[in-house]
C-alpha cells in the first residue's frame, strides 16, 4: 500500500501541474501501464487546476494497492454551488485571470470523469471533495 | 520527422531545445488548457498562442511532440525556464497558428 500527501495553494498559477507531474513522474517509476499512467496525468492535471484557480487551497492524496489506484482531491471551499452544471462541457465560472492563462474551458470536471474507471463528487461551502480511482490490474 | 528536422525545416526559432526529439506524430492546435489535455494525442506537435508557464505542464503532462509558440508570442521566462526543466521543446514564429498548420502540412505532418 502506498500512500502519499500533497498541499495545493490558492491561485498558485506559477505551481499549476507540479503536483500531477510529481505523481506522474513517480507512478512512471514504479512501471505502470503507459497508457494507464496518461489518464491518471489527465484526471489529477485538471483536478489539480480546478483546486487552484476555484478553491481557497486544500490537500491531494494518492493511495494505491495492487488492485486499484485512489486519488483524492479535498479543499477547503467555497464549494461549487450547482455541480450538474460544472459537470457540464463548456459550462465555467473561472476568473478572467484564469482565462487569461487559458484555464476555464469548462472540460475540467467532464475530462476528469472520462478518464476515471470511478468518479465521485461531493460539494458544500465548506469544502468539494472529488474521488477518483483507478483499477491498476486490467 | 523529429521536432528537430521540423526545426531546421520551418526555420521557426528554437526558444528552448531538448536533446530528447522526439518524433512529431501529428498537430494539434488550441489554446484552452484542458482542451487541449482532454483532446492531443501523445506525440503531437502543439501550436499555441498561449506562452505561460502553465504550458509545459501540459505538453509534458500529455507527452506531447512538443510546442510551437505561434504570433510571435513573447515567452516570460518562468516558461523558458520550466521547458528546460521538463525537457519540453519550444519553438516560435511569428506565424498565424493557420499558416503554422499548412507548412506542417507540406513536411507530410
Amino acid at each position: 500500500m502506498i500512500e502519499q500527501r500533497y498541499a495545493i495553494g490558492h491561485a498558485d498559477y506559477a505551481n499549476a501541474g507540479k503536483v500531477s507531474s510529481q505523481i506522474k513522474s513517480f507512478l512512471k517509476q514504479i512501471g505502470l501501464d503507459p497508457t494507464l499512467l496518461r489518464r491518471i496525468a489527465v484526471a489529477c492535471y485538471e483536478a489539480e487546476i480546478n483546486m487552484i484557480i476555484h478553491s481557497y487551497g486544500g490537500e491531494i492524496t494518492l493511495a494505491m494497492d495492487e488492485n486499484s489506484l485512489d486519488l483524492n482531491f479535498k479543499d477547503n471551499g467555497p464549494g461549487i454551488p450547482d455541480v450538474e452544471k460544472a459537470m457540464t462541457p463548456g459550462w465555467s465560472t473561472a476568473s478572467e485571470k484564469a482565462r487569461e492563462f487559458g484555464f476555464g474551458a469548462g472540460m475540467g470536471l467532464p475530462n476528469i470523469k472520462r478518464m476515471a474507471d470511478t468518479f465521485e463528487i461531493q460539494s458544500t461551502q465548506s469544502g468539494t471533495h472529488v474521488h477518483i480511482a483507478f483499477k491498476v490490474n486490467e | 520527422m523529429n521536432i528537430q528536422e521540423v526545426a531546421a525545416h520551418t526555420g521557426w526559432q528554437i526558444a528552448v531545445d531538448s536533446q530528447l526529439d522526439p518524433k512529431v506524430e501529428g498537430v494539434f492546435v488550441g489554446d484552452l488548457l484542458s482542451w487541449v489535455m482532454g483532446h492531443a494525442q501523445p506525440g503531437e506537435l502543439w501550436v499555441t498562442v498561449q506562452a505561460h508557464a502553465n504550458i509545459v505542464a501540459v505538453a509534458s503532462l500529455r507527452e506531447l511532440a512538443g510546442i510551437v509558440i505561434a504570433h510571435g508570442s513573447e515567452i516570460e521566462e518562468e516558461t523558458l525556464q520550466s521547458a528546460k526543466d521538463e525537457g519540453v521543446m519550444i519553438l516560435r514564429t511569428p506565424q498565424s497558428a493557420a499558416d503554422c498548420v499548412k507548412l506542417l502540412a507540406t513536411l507530410g505532418i
